[in-house]
Parts: structure tokens; sequence; C-alpha cells
């Protein structure tokens, strides 16, 4: 059991306080099909847009807010409560902390399923949720927001309070082989700026060495041990975009607004309709940290996506251009305005194509080749650099648009490019000569949405694809684990084989059977229940390929003093059958947050958790930790 | 403190690290003084011995009339050259026991294999990465105490009492020195110096394996290489190198239940060296051989010593 971890990079967001509006702004609606208000020349509103400015809300709490500002148009959130935009709901969370103060807006009502109090994913910032609007209840005794986008928070690497907050977080990390005692400084602020929310959440993580369990190094005459104890790590801080790792979150707006801005460190992401990247957390490989960057912006007819996995010196691009031709002609019928065709590419411009061995033992622990060449103070791993690009077009169309049900279609085609070694048994150092390599895949998919209930609304999100692809295909070529199996693809065989990148073993796969079309399917499946409860599952399989991947995920967002999320992947099981087993493949993420108030000015954060690194076997592997930070604080001021 | 519950978990991350120190700095080395340090000079065998006391198995009757009647000062290409006259692949030399027995070695064995019959020997005549290799190629397999009686003793203690395989973490040789070496004589001047050879060969390689007594028919191939060519200028005194025995190997779970068993170990250590066509004539065997100078090193994993205990 491994207390320390390097999870204060994850554990240790706890400490921020994503408000409201901040945890509004992570609701992911589809891009590709913006809000749904009536054109502005038009004198009828739509049959799909609120009703008017209800009467504000009133929350209840131990420690309630400064009174909510109802005439405020803004977009709400369910954040620790229910809110609906007609009826005066008055619903007392548990939580005695103070809460945000949620809105009830006056013109058009999304509901952000994700969590509030925990890092979002955002695939269905790619292609869920659309259209604004609030659905009346069954007998129309009452109303409530239709809930769509992402209903729990898969792919989240950590738990976020809810309130305004400053304090520290001091625990134990891990970096390879090394142990710090790590004390984080970290403050939160949100509002508003031009009637969208705005949240920022900084921290600055202090490392201080506690033992280097790494053995002597001759060469260097380093004992290591014991022997630096104390001493601060400058590694953090000695290049300019060191400095980047303060942000934890910078985000304006919403993705169902206009302009949404989010500069984040912990949060997964997807592109379109997650086809080419899904779910793709940049912070997997816990020995680094990433701040990555996302702006969308669309207007009725046409919009884009643009995201970066670190704004510093970004290695993974990926954008989406759509527009929506028929709603130049006629936005009233839901069938065209929903229409839209789109265009995606992702590129990484830095991805592994042979990994280096640690030939000269630069450890000194005698294991050459079977580990990577690894920078002993980053952790990093040396590698021969080429592209991978994939580009995909796509369309879909909504089918079914009633006030509990939404169901859309679409078609989408991807490739996936890049240049493969043609040097064969004789490897040359430097770079390989290499020969183009492409293939693609056909994806045909469908989203439904659907919302029960009227005082407690349980919402259930259904995504089912059918996909045909070339055997040298990986549909979402970019997901949950690229980071870290970008380098290693077969993680799990506890091996270092130079040419097992993921470029290597998707795009030069044998192809066998005369190259027949692999044939594939994904079933995604979410469920939540207000604030409640929250659980999702999903699967993916095919009938050739070693690609069959499966995630369940549970979540409590807030009960009484605790916050509860679980997460598990099984990725790149052999077969679809192998998914359902007891025997681990070593391609396991678990993830277990839980958070405690303790007192006001005192959480403690449990993790277990099972995060990639390379560790002292100077591959990447995960192994199961155990981390416990403390959280000191306390809030402050009032949200506005 | 109102809440019972504050003061221990405030204390919980304090006792916490100790699980993870424990497996991090669990692992423990047999100390360097307890293992041997092993520094002998692995000499070829006389040439001429080699051959059998005939230059070829047809009688000097059948040499070429230039053909010298000794191989003393013969170079791996007159070798060859003997070998093709006679049609052979291989040919093979023993040597049960060490002429310096304070050496912890036993049982030499060297063949000669002549890659140069083109069409023939083709199975035994392949490089690193399966191609056909032409020239002469050298095995030298000798008997190596790895573990003596007072080691395993040492062993014993440091593992107090455990027997579990998996308690060795790691099994490693670290060398100060292995260099391929010749004598010179300088023609002119008649003076004899050292020289190294390393770049006259290639596809050097060494790795050990189950030390099986000779002709033992229940003989199974488990050699694990250890050391390639690309790391021999690496190693010197200044800057000893350490090489691990693949854990993962077949012979390395022998290995490391035959350590644990308490008793003294003998592994069998091979060496190959491809000596291309080209550079025959600046190969000779009489006078050279390989110098080593290695310190074996066990590491025991602590953890799994305590745990396994329970």
């Amino acid at each position: 059991m491994r207390y320390a971890t390097a999870l204060a990079l994850m554990g240790t967001w706890t400490l921020l306080a994503v408000s409201a509006p901040a945890a509004l702004a992570q609701t992911p609606p589809n891009p590709q099909t913006p809000p749904n208000p009536a054109p502005p020349a038009s004198p009828a509103p739509q049959a799909e847009l609120p009703p008017p400015p209800p009467p504000p809300p009133v929350i209840l709490d131990a420690k309630p807010e400064p009174p909510p500002v109802a005439q405020q148009p803004r977009v709400a959130m369910p954040l620790p409560v229910a809110v609906t935009p007609v009826a005066v709901p008055v619903v007392v969370p548990p939580k005695p902390a103070p809460k945000p103060v949620v809105v009830a807006p006056p013109a058009k009502v999304v509901v952000a399923p994700a969590n509030p109090v925990t890092a979002p994913t955002a695939p269905e910032a790619i292609a869920g949720v659309e259209d604004a609007k609030v659905k009346d209840g069954e007998g129309d005794k009452k109303k409530h927001e239709f809930v769509k986008g992402e209903l729990a928070s898969v792919g989240s690497i950590g738990l976020v309070p809810w309130e305004n907050r400053v304090g520290a977080v001091v625990g134990m990390e891990r970096i390879g082989d090394v142990f710090y005692a790590a004390i984080t400084p970290s403050i939160n602020y949100s509002t508003e700026l031009n009637d969208q929310p705005f949240s920022m959440s900084f921290g600055v993580p202090l490392r201080l060495e506690v033992v280097d369990t790494r053995p002597a190094n001759a060469a260097t005459g380093d004992a290591h041990g014991w022997s630096h104890a104390g001493r601060f790590r400058k590694q953090d801080w000695d290049e300019v975009g060191d400095f980047a790792q303060i942000i934890r979150q910078i985000q304006y707006g919403g993705k169902e607004s206009h302009l949404y801005v989010d500069v984040n460190a912990f949060k997964a992401s997807s592109i379109a309709h997650g086809t080419i990247l899904k779910r793709y957390n940049p912070n997997l490989n816990l020995n680094s940290r990433q701040v990555s960057g996302e702006v969308d912006g669309f207007t009725y007819w046409v919009g884009g996506e643009l995201f970066v996995n670190n704004v510093v010196a970004p290695n993974v691009i990926g954008g989406l251009v759509f527009v929506k031709p028929l709603s130049f002609v006629n936005r009233q019928n839901y069938v065209m305005r929903s229409f839209s065709l789109g265009l995606t590419a992702v590129a990484d411009v830095d991805a592994p194509l042979r990994a280096k061995l640690d030939l000269a033992d630069v450890d000194n622990n005698g294991i050459r080749e079977r580990q990577y060449l690894v920078d002993q103070n980053t952790y990093k791993p040396f590698y021969t650099a080429t592209t991978v690009l994939a580009t995909g077009i796509d369309a879909e169309v909504k089918l079914i648009d009633t006030k509990n049900t939404d169901w859309k279609t679409y078609l989408d085609y991807s490739m996936l490019m890049s240049g493969l070694p043609t040097d064969g048994n004789h490897p040359v150092d430097g770079m390989p000569p290499t020969r183009y390599v492409s293939s693609g895949g056909l994806t045909w998919g469908n989203l439904i949405r659907l919302n029960f209930g009227n005082d407690t609304v349980h919402a259930l999100r259904l995504r089912a694809e059918v996909r045909r692809y070339d055997q040298n295909y990986l549909p979402s070529y970019f997901d949950v684990m690229y980071e870290v199996q970008r380098l290693q693809y077969r993680i799990g065989s506890r091996t270092a084989d130079p040419n097992g990148t993921k470029v290597q073993a998707i795009l030069g796969r044998p192809i066998t059977n005369d190259g027949a079309a692999v044939i594939g399917a994904y079933f995604e499946a979410s469920w939540r229940i207000a604030e409640i409860f929250a659980m999702a599952v999903g699967i993916e399989v095919n009938d050739t390929e070693p690609d069959n991947n499966l995630f369940v995920h549970l979540e409590m967002p807030e009960y009484k003093n605790f916050q509860f999320l679980a997460t598990f992947h099984r990725r790149s099981a052999t077969t679809a059958g192998n998914l359902f087993g007891f025997k681990s493949t070593g391609r396991e993420i678990f993830l277990a947050k839980a958070r405690y108030r303790v007192v006001d000015w005192f959480h403690i954060n449990a993790e277990a958790i099972t995060p990639f690194g390379i560790g002292p076997d100077s591959f990447f592997a995960n192994t199961l930790d155990f981390n416990i930070n403390l959280e000191f604080g306390f809030g402050y001021g009032a949200k506005k | 403190m109102k809440n019972p519950l504050l003061l221990p978990l405030l204390l919980l991350p304090v006792f916490l690290p100790a699980c993870a120190f424990l497996e991090a700095a669990g692992d423990v080395e047999i100390p360097a003084d307890s293992i041997p340090h092993a520094q002998f000079l692995l000499k070829w065998p006389d040439v001429d011995k080699l051959v059998g006391g005939t230059l070829t198995k047809a009688g000097s009757g059948q040499m070429p009339s230039s053909f010298p009647t000794s191989l003393q000062d013969g170079s791996l290409a007159h070798v060859q050259g003997m070998m093709t006259i006679d049609g052979e692949c291989k040919r093979a030399y023993d040597q049960p026991a060490m002429d310096d027995p304070k050496l912890p070695l036993r049982n030499l064995h060297v063949d000669v294999i002549n890659c140069g019959i083109v069409g023939r020997c083709t199975e035994a005549c392949k490089d690193e990465y399966g191609e056909p290799f032409r020239g002469v190629r050298l095995w030298a397999r000798v008997q190596f105490n790895l573990v003596s009686a007072a080691t395993a003793a040492k062993i014993t203690e440091t593992m107090k009492g455990q027997n579990n395989p998996e308690m060795i973490a790691q099994i490693r040789l670290r060398f100060s020195k292995l260099a391929f070496i010749q004598n010179f004589t300088d023609p002119a001047t008649g003076k004899t110096s050292v020289e190294d050879i390393e770049p006259l060969f290639s596809g050097y390689e060494l790795g050990v394996g189950t030390a099986y007594p000779p002709g033992d028919p229940t003989a199974v191939n488990d050699d694990t290489p250890i050391v390639k060519q690309r790391y021999l200028s690496q190693i010197s005194p200044e800057t000893p190198q350490r090489f691990e025995l693949d854990p993962t190997s077949d012979f390395s779970l022998k290995l490391r239940t035959a350590i644990v068993t308490g008793e003294q170990v003998w592994i069998a250590v091979y060496q190959r060296i491809d000596v291309p066509e080209q550079n025959l004539y600046g190969v000779r065997m009489n006078g050279g051989g390989v110098d080593l100078d290695f310190q074996p090193e066990i590491v025991i994993s602590f953890v799994k010593t305590v745990t396994g205990a329970l």
C-alpha cells in the first residue's frame, strides 16, 4: 500500500471552491446545436422557450448566502439543490456549508446535470445538449428543466468543493520514486462578468523532499535516501511553463452560452461526437500536470470548438467547426434547425513513435532493456516523436423532440493518419525512416435523453453507436487513457517495448482476414436523481481487435458533510468477455474519492486510486494507492 | 474540539506514510562482502588442444603446402580455413577444471563455429536479427559458483528464515571490467602488450543459464542474456555497470528458488562473439581471453520478507 502519491495533483483540488456559476459553466451541451431561442426578429416565442421569469426561488440553508438576486439573467445550475423555474421550490439541502445561490433565469433555462461539486467531464459538450428549454411535467402540474448533458462526472479526477474558500491542503505526494511533503496554498473566487458566470481557482503546489527511494548513484555520487530530506523541489518552478500550474480553473460562460472559455487542470474533454477525442484527460499521467484550454463559440447557424491539452506547450490540439445550413431556411422546425454538418480535426504533434530505453542505466538499478529512459527529475520518458492526425466529418439531426424526450441521430466518418517506421529489425537511432499510413471508420450513433418525475427529476441518458472501421483504426483514438497509452499502449504487460507506442500499436496492426472491416458497438447509459445520486455505465466492444472497454461510475454529489465519487474503467481488454472477469488486465483505472467536512475550517480528503505513472520500474503501470490530505481553510465573501 | 473525529483524523496522515516508506525503502541488498567478488581471466583454450593435436582430421598430408604446422601463432582465419578443409561446422573443447583451482569456475566448454561454408551451418550462423552471419562464432560456457556456502548462510540470515522466492527482488551483476583481450607482439620492438579486440567482433552476448552436468540428457536451454555488445564500452573500473537478470525469465525463477534453499548455487555463464570474415586475421586465440571483474548482487524485498511471515 502506498500512502503518499502524486495525487495531491488531484486530491488536493478539494480545496478549490468552484461556485455555482463555475459549476454551471461546466454544463456540457452540444455545440453543434446551440440554444434554441426564437430568432431575434420573431415576435412569437417558440414552443420550447421557457415561460416568463418565475419568482425567485428561495434556497434555505443552514448558512444561507445573502439573498439571491432573482433578476440576474443567468442560467441556473442544479447545484446542491434542485430548482424549478416556475414553482417556487424550497429545498433544504443537508449540507451545512454555505451554498451557492441558484437563480432561475428569466428567459431560458438549461439545467446542467453534471455534478457541480465534481470536476466535470464534458463529453456531451460534443454532441449532446443543444436546445435550452423548459418542458412541462406530465399533467402540467409542475414544470421542470429538461435535464440533459452529461449526467455523471465520468473522467473526473477530483472533487471540487462548492464554497469560495482560501486555505491550504497538506499531504504527501510521490513523484516517481521520490516522496514529498506537499503544501498547496489555494484560493478561488467566483463572480459574474457580463451576465455570465466567471470563476477562477488557483493553487501553488510547494513540495519538500522527504525520501528518495532510488539506489545510490555511484556515477553522480548521490546517495539518495534521506540525504535530501527537506529540500525544496526546484524542478517545479524552474521553467516559465511551470507557472501555469498555479491555474486550476479559469472559466467563463457555459457550454450552452455563445462564448465559453475554460482553462482547467483536472477535467476530461471531448470534441464533436467523441469519435476522435472522447473523455481525454491530460492529467492521467500523475507524474506530470497539464493545464488544458478550451474555447467554444457559436451562433444559431455556425459554431466551433478549440481544445488544447496544455495552454503553455500544447501537443494535442483539436477543433470542430460546424454549420447548421437549414437554420437559414427555417428555425421553427426542430428537424431543420437541428440539422448540422461538422468537421473535426485533432492532432498530437508530439506523439511517441518509438520509446527510448534506459540502455545507459541512468537510475543505476541494472534494468536497461525492460524500462524506459526517463528524465530522473521530471519522470517524463524520452521518445522519438511524430505527428498523429485524425480528421472527421459528421452530420446530425434530431428525430424526436418532446417535452420529456430527445432523440438525435448522427453519422460520422473519421480518419487516422501518421507515419510508421520502416527500419524493421534493424532499428536506427534517432528518427527512423517512415511510411504514410491511414485508416478510417464509420459511426452511426443515437442519443436519447429522457426525463421523468416532477419534484424529483430522474434523468436518463442513452447513447448507442454502431461502428464499422479498418483493423488499424481505433474509434476515439484520443481517449481517457491516451496520455499514458500514447507511449506504452499495452500497459499491464510490464515490459518496455520501444515499438509499443499507440501509433504503432494501432496504425501498425497487421491486417488479417483479407482486411475485413471491424464491426463494433458502443453503449452508454447514465441515470441521475437530482443531486442525490448519479451513475453511469458504458461498454465498447468489437468483433476483432483487443480494444474492448468498460466503465462504471457512481456518484453521491453531496450527503450531509460527505461527498463521494467512484469510477472504474477497464481498457483495452482483449475480448468482450474479459471485460467482466476478475483478473486484472493492468489497464484499469479506479478512482474513489471522498471528502468529509469535520468542522468548517477542516476537511479531510481520502482517496483510493490506481494512478498511472512512471514508477520505480520505469514504465507506465498502475498501482493501488491510498492518499489522505488535510484541508484547512475558510470560506469568504458571498458569491455574486 | 467538539468533534471526536477531529484529532484522529488530523493524526492519520502522520501514521499512514509509514506504509509507503516501508515498501518504497524496503529493498535490502545482501552486503557485497557477503558475496565474493569475481575477478579472473577466462582464457581461450590452447588452439592446438582445440584442434586435437592435428591441424585437420584428415592429417597433415591433406594440408596445403603453405599451411603452418601449428596454430599457436595462427589467427581465426587459419582456424576457419582448417575447419573448412574438413567441412566442419563446429569444433568443441572441454576443460572440466580450471588451471587455477581457487577460481569459482568449472566445466569450461568452448565451441568454435565455422560460418564460412556457404549453404551449410545456416541454423547456427544467424545474427541477432536472424539474418545470415559470415565468419567465426565463438561460444564459451563455464559454470560459476554464484552462491557459496558462506553466502547462502548470509542470505538465509537476511531473509529471516523465509524461503519465498519472490522475496528476491533482483539478481544482478555489477561489472567493473569485461574486456576481450589478446596479446599483441610488436614485430618491430618485439615487445608484447595486451590489446582490446572489441572493435573486431560483433554480436557479443553474456548470459546465464542452468548449470547442468556435462552430457546431462535432461538439460533444457534456459539461457538468459544479461550483457550485450552495446554495453561493453560503458564498462570500466571507473564506471562500473549493473545488469539485472530478467526476473520474468524461466531461469530467474529457478535461480531464486535455488537461492532461498540456503545452499550454494552454481550457474552457467556463457559468452558469445561473432568475428566477421574481414576481421578473422586480427583475432588470435592463444594468449587471448576475457578479462572479467564483477560483483554479484542479490536484493531482498524486505516487505515481502515481512509479509511472507504473516
